[in-house]
């Protein structure tokens, strides 16, 4: 098969008049504050992009989502603590009552 | 998890052999939510059927999720031929360097993410800033390093092959290898695991790793360094003694990150160690 010919390197270019740094920031914040109440609001009833809380996302946490969409081919996606937290959040998200799931026989360990 | 701790919620899991596809129906059918696949097996090498299992999972109406955490992004894509949801250990190579934890769940449905997401808010299964920013600036480098590595492996599982001291080789880039035609069709690279079990038993898997004290064991993968380890006594210690004799994994199994040295220190290296191994 083809070697898929794919790159993420090149940075975001977005323009500033104060200089835009090549390298995206780290956000460490939980927090994110606006001007009003209602701004916040609007952040929640997504009528415009933002950050609240950081355990719902986080800049840096989207940034590299969008990479790996990118690379995957993926509509969506998300980053999680853990590989195993990814598939965790699956099950629980997915699961309903009576269900049944099938895995492979072999499995890393812990998905086993 | 697939076997204690989804069955205690209630949760039935049903097992097949994914290199096998005439294991696939009896397993998946009406009833079964998500189907969980690798791509390249753990430690065992072994290559999915996918187009059939992507067939049989749709025929379900399940979703297939698919680890592709050994094969990378660059050789192969699960959502284009057919997968649901596609998640990453970013921990392994794509970050590369062993510093953090970290995973990555995609999806063809923004509404199935948008649950999913959802659920790591409640639960708590989010990532960390940090993480994702390290794990970011590593990301920058995951071609280089995944083709270098690969072509380590290539090395490593040739020198193996024709060694005395080892009797079986594991690597789909192998001609020797059940899987490789599959693998050929079905990939754009082989991977950067390697595994391989010594002549002996779990006496000479000690010598060896003793004799090779350059290499790190542990139990991770997808590091710069290379990296080994015995799955019976790491990854897979869990699972009862007669079930992973089932699987092949012997006691004297020994798995092989590749790392990204260039190849004729890890020559020396296994040369060393399989030379005390004898």
């Amino acid at each position: 098969m083809k070697k898929l010919q794919r790159s993420v390197v090149r940075r975001a270019i977005t323009k500033s008049n104060a200089g835009t740094p090549l390298v995206a920031p780290l956000a460490p914040s939980v927090m994110y504050h606006y001007e009003s109440a209602s701004q916040l609001e609007s952040v929640h009833n997504c009528e415009v992009e933002g950050f609240d809380y950081a355990r719902d996302g986080h800049p840096n946490a989207a940034s590299l989502a969008d990479k790996l969409s990118w690379m995957e081919g993926a509509e969506a996606g998300i980053m999680t603590g853990s590989g195993m937290s990814a598939i965790s959040a699956v099950f629980l998200a997915v699961l309903e009552k009576g269900d049944c799931i099938a895995a492979a026989s072999q499995l890393y360990g812990r998905s086993l | 998890m697939t076997k204690n701790d989804l069955p205690r919620m209630g949760f039935e899991t049903h097992r097949f052999d994914a290199s096998d596809p005439s294991t696939f129906a009896q397993a998946i059918k009406p009833g079964t939510r998500v189907v969980l696949a690798e791509i390249i097996s753990n430690p065992m090498l072994r290559v999915t059927h996918f187009t059939e299992l992507a067939e049989a999972a749709k025929k379900a109406g399940a979703l297939l999720l698919v680890d592709n955490t050994f094969t990378t992004p660059s050789n192969f894509n699960p959502l284009a031929h057919g997968a649901d949801l596609v998640m990453h250990s970013v921990t392994k190579i794509l970050s590369g360097h062993s510093d953090l934890n970290l995973g990555y769940l995609g999806g063809k449905d923004p509404a199935v993410i948008e649950r999913v997401l959802e659920v790591t808010k409640t639960m708590g299964l989010n990532s960390s800033p940090y993480n994702c920013w390290m794990a970011e600036r590593g990301l920058n480098t995951f071609d280089l390093r995944l083709d270098r590595a690969q072509q380590n492996a290539m090395k490593l599982a040739q020198l193996l092959e024709t060694h005395p001291m080892v009797t079986k080789v594991h690597y789909p880039g192998l001609e020797s290898h059940p899987d490789h035609d599959l693998a050929k069709s079905m990939l754009a690279g082989f991977g950067t695991i390697v595994s391989f079990v010594l002549k002996g038993a779990r006496p000479q898997a000690d010598a060896f790793l003793k004799a090779a004290e350059n290499i790190p064991y542990g139990p991770t993968l997808g590091d710069v360094a290379t990296i080994v380890i015995m799955p019976a006594v790491a990854s897979h210690r869990k699972v009862p003694p007669n079930e992973r004799r089932a699987l092949g994994i012997e006691d004297n199994l020994i798995r092989v990150s590749l790392g990204i040295e260039d190849f004729s220190i890890i020559e020396a290296d296994f040369r060393t160690a399989l030379e005390a191994a004898g």
